[in-house]
């Protein structure tokens, strides 16, 4: 297993040095110029002059290309991820806290929607063809073409606008309130997101545990199983699940990411302060290095998905380890 | 022979003709037996025994003829803009007059942008159209809808003037009370105070204290002019602080007309005088002969950047802007009845009964209709016209009201929905297109050659996997299309969700032609003789093919999607190109949500349904060629 594991990091490192190759060359692509966003506008001219001399020098950008790479991933290595000229501090301080608000909204996404998919998936394999089971199929074939905006817009329109109910959007003040009056301004701001990510979450989960399943209990061991008289239940639970683990787990795992850099559209719409959001913002005001790290964050994301997915196929399938 | 196996078939339904084959049975050849279809003819009758994919397919054909027809007929404009019907809601209600007006009981009518208004010889008031741009609660009522409060006040008193503005109506009585309800976000609807305490320390050319003798309107600000012979106006300041009334004109106006940022005077020495925004200078620029007095001009109406004057020889003066071939007056074979201007178009009735109008006509305005008969009145403003005939009866032209609405330019949704259907629909396609090929390219070389080949491409596909899509294509889309044409863009768009699109195939096209080339019949195929080429080419390529087309119409599907999701956030198709998802852009404002739901409600309703119906026309092609996941 140990062994399986580290080669599998060993194939992934070409794989990462070749995305931060490509995210290098996007870098490069930004138009503005790095420098003079780096430079106060208050020089005078000849001033200017030096000090752009200067910082050029500085941010390396004298060098070749390749070089310019490696001090680059040097920099990024040693956790020196430049300054952000649009929040004008450090990127590191700048991003920590859209990750940390992602991470809060995400937190019960990942929740409800894996309380509700799963089981549904499951009971929806159990009694296919059933009244349950059309419903959520047609469910889940309505949400699959729904994009969340459109979503998002609709529940702002019924339950911000039309009932009141809750805020449009935006974040709860975190310098006045504190304590409970804080909690509660974090669920009131995030149950028209959650609703969203959840609706359009739980559309694949169904799908995909409810194929995993059907295709589980297709097999001869279920049908042992309940020769041997074993209560269904137990058939189910146990030896369909355990094999539908396989992919259901896979399943799990990339959803859990992809709420990461997925979530860029609900976040702007709800004005919500995370990863997206700020992202779009910093592209928009060309702040380079912002852009740069954050999505070197991203690409470092799906690539230890990528990673956990393999453990844990290792873990819930033996048979991976032989091939 | 073949027609013969059709009525046996037929008959074979019946007992009788069961019976009859029971005894009498007809030859046939071993493969007649039972009739053999080819992939293609199981597919389509599978795929057409499935309610939800012919309900899928009908509706995708529905879109394809709104978008790619559609298209051919409405043109589109891209920079056009029509701002006095910006954020009309939906509705065809601008002409429909109450019938109840026919028969020469009207004394004026009066419309705005999207509404009109008519005051009857009973002294009351009918308002009918749409509402035009609904503005946020405390600067806005309904304007058709008369408050209670104004009712009464109409029931009371005797109205004798009525004048409409962009959006609100201004009514004067015969004491020389001034009143009117609709926008009111300057104050246009009441005359404020220090209006009334300047009319108090003027007095009337008779005499008396001043009373109203004209009013005026237009969007942001209304006017009188009082017996007095002066003007008093109030509303917007932005445009009102340009409105310097120089001494000169004091006491001698007998006429004015209104234009967003300009008032166009009629002196009572038959010349005429230019106020408002001197920006504006081709309107100011009035012909020399006008303003020394040497022509005496008796009657003037304007557009919102032309002005027309009539003098007493019966001659007409243009000037203003050349736009909309509003200064080339047409031949007129009768006398000149009267004037009036709309906003981009003037109309004019002659001596015989007919009506001639000339100007811009992207909204019918100048489609003055056929067979109306001898014309004795007509009445304009903004987009629509009425023409009152002999018998009193009103005939409307002009400007009806939108279907979808129109959006915060006044561009009409329905085209712009039509155009950005073409656009959203291709855009998918391509993207489509470019993914497949590439996803063909990468898979079928991998699992063909195998080795490091293989190798090479499925780290290839690992490295594309790892990029994260919303991020890395808002970044490109941004770096790159920035300094990109129009056009260009609309392709960048293409390539980009094409490239970071393709990983998904290329996995299962490869991972399919693995389990393919392990199966039974390509081992026969190899005992039969035959080329390694001609196995791949004809016995195992269509089977990874099957699945490629499957997967086309479902990718197509997510492509509707995401197209819409960039644009949404400003990174895909840019304006003034429409697309279903940058119509949806201002959607990120709350006032768009709040108060003009159709301008996201129905754009994304299009994407919803488009994706949908791709999405059915997927699944029902999966079932139709993989009768095995019918179980699922």
């Amino acid at each position: 297993m140990v062994r399986y594991i580290i080669k599998r990091i060993l194939i992934l490192i070409p794989v990462f040095i070749c995305i931060t190759i490509m995210l290098f060359g996007v870098t490069k692509l930004m138009p503005g110029d790095p420098v003079r966003a780096m430079l106060p506008s208050t020089l005078k001219a000849e001033q200017y002059e030096a000090a752009y001399e200067a910082m050029h020098k500085k941010m390396g950008l004298d060098k070749s290309l390749p070089e310019q790479y490696i001090r680059w991933m040097a920099n990024m290595f040693t956790g020196e991820f430049g300054w952000s000229t649009n929040y004008n501090k450090p990127v590191i301080n700048a991003v920590s806290e859209p990750i940390r608000n992602t991470i809060i909204m995400n937190i019960g996404v990942i929740f409800f929607s894996l309380l509700i998919g799963i089981p549904v998936g499951v009971v929806c394999a159990v009694k296919k063809g059933g009244l349950f089971d059309n419903f959520w199929q047609v469910f889940s074939l309505v949400m699959w073409a729904m994009p969340s905006f459109f979503l998002a817009l609709c529940l702002i329109y019924l339950f911000a606008t039309k009932l009141g109910w809750l805020p449009f959007g935006g974040m709860p003040n975190t310098s006045l309130l504190s304590g409970v009056e804080l909690f509660l301004g974090y669920v009131k701001h995030l149950i028209l997101p959650t609703i969203v990510l959840v609706l359009i979450g739980i559309a694949g989960e169904i799908r995909t545990v409810r194929v995993a399943m059907l295709d589980a209990f297709n097999q001869d061991y279920i049908r042992t199983a309940r020769a041997k008289g074993l209560r269904e239940k137990v058939v189910i639970w146990s030896h369909a699940m355990r094999n539908a683990m396989i992919p259901i787990s896979g399943m799990v795992i990339a959803y859990i990411f992809s709420l990461f850099s997925g979530s860029t559209i609900t976040e702007t719409i709800f004005a919500w302060n995370g990863i997206g959001r700020v992202l779009i913002s910093s592209v928009t005001s060309r702040d380079t290095q912002m852009v740069t790290t954050m999505n070197s964050f991203f690409a470092m994301l799906s690539l230890v998905c990528v990673l956990i997915q393999d453990i844990v196929y290792c873990i819930v399938d033996p048979r991976v380890k032989l091939s | 022979m073949e027609t013969k196996k059709n009525t046996a078939a037929q008959a074979g339904k019946s007992f009788g003709s069961m019976f009859k084959r029971l005894f009498k049975r007809e030859k046939r050849s071993v493969l007649e037996e039972e009739a053999i279809q080819t992939p293609t003819k199981m597919v389509m009758k599978n795929f057409f025994r499935n309610k939800l994919g012919v309900a899928g397919l009908i509706i995708f054909i529905a879109f394809l003829l709104f978008a790619f027809v559609g298209s051919q007929i409405v043109p589109l404009v891209e920079t056009y803009t029509e701002l006095p019907l910006a954020n009309v809601p939906p509705g065809t209600t601008s002409l429909k007059f109450p019938k109840t007006l026919n028969g020469s009981n009207v004394v004026k009518i009066a419309n705005g942008a999207s509404f009109g208004a008519a005051l009857t010889t009973d002294g009351k008031v009918e308002v009918w159209g749409v509402e035009s741009n609904i503005e946020v609660p405390g600067s806005w009522e309904h304007v058709t809808e008369i408050p209670e409060a104004i009712q009464a006040q109409i029931e009371s008193s005797n109205i004798i003037d009525m004048v409409t503005g962009g959006m609100h109506v201004l009514l004067l009585d015969d004491q020389g009370n001034v009143f009117g309800w609709g926008y009111y976000g300057h104050g246009q609807t009441s005359i404020p105070d220090d209006v009334l305490s300047r009319m108090g320390w003027s007095t009337g050319i008779d005499g008396q204290p001043v009373k109203a003798k004209q009013i005026l309107a237009s969007t942001n600000w209304s006017a009188i002019i009082g017996s007095d012979k002066q003007l008093y106006i109030w509303g917007s300041t932005q445009t009102v602080m340009n409105f310097r009334i120089p001494s000169a004109v004091k006491g001698r106006i007998e006429k004015g007309v209104a234009a967003d940022n300009n008032i166009a005077l009629l002196l009572d020495d038959g010349t005429v005088y230019m106020l408002g925004d001197p920006s504006t200078e081709y309107y100011c620029n009035v012909p020399e002969e006008l303003k020394d007095g040497s022509v005496k001009v008796v009657d003037i109406e304007c557009t919102n950047r032309n002005v027309i004057a009539l003098d007493d020889q019966g001659k007409l003066w243009t000037w203003g802007a050349s736009a909309d071939g509003l200064l080339d007056v047409p031949e007129m074979n009768s006398k000149i009845v009267k004037i009036v201007g709309g906003y981009r178009h003037f109309t004019v009735l002659l001596e015989d009964g007919s009506v001639v109008s000339w100007g811009a006509n992207e909204l019918g305005q100048c489609d003055v209709p056929e067979g109306l008969g001898k014309i004795v009145d007509i009445y304009s403003d903004y987009y629509q016209n009425y023409a009152i005939d002999e018998a009193g009866n009103i005939h409307a032209w002009g400007h009806k009201g939108f279907v979808f609405g129109s959006d915060q330019f006044g561009r009409d949704m329905m085209t712009r929905l039509i155009h950005g259907g073409r656009i959203s629909l291709t855009v998918g396609a391509i993207a489509v297109g470019i993914s497949t090929i590439i996803a063909l390219i990468v898979g079928l070389a991998a699992g063909y050659f195998g080795g490091w080949v293989d190798m090479l491409l499925m780290r290839l596909t690992e490295i594309f996997s790892a990029i994260p899509f919303y991020p890395i294509a808002i970044t490109l889309s941004y770096a790159i299309g920035n300094s990109l044409s129009q056009s260009a863009k609309l392709y960048l768009i293409m390539v980009i969700l094409g490239v970071l699109g393709w990983m998904g195939l290329a996995r299962t096209v490869r991972a399919l032609l693995l389990v393919e080339r392990e199966k039974d019949f390509v081992l026969a195929a190899r005992a039969l003789g035959l080329k390694q080429n001609k196995i791949m080419w004809r016995h195992i390529l269509p089977n990874v093919f099957s699945y490629v087309i499957v997967n086309i119409a479902l990718s197509y599907s997510s492509y509707i999607l995401t197209e819409a999701g960039l644009s949404f956030l400003g990174f895909g198709v840019c304006e003034p190109t429409p697309s279903w998802g940058n119509m949806l852009t201002s959607a990120q404002q709350s006032t768009v949500v709040q108060y003009y739901w159709w301008r996201w409600f129905i754009p994304g309703l299009f994407v919803v349904v488009a994706s949908f119906s791709a999405n059915l026309i997927g699944d029902a092609l999966r079932d139709a060629m993989d009768p095995k996941s019918n179980e699922r």
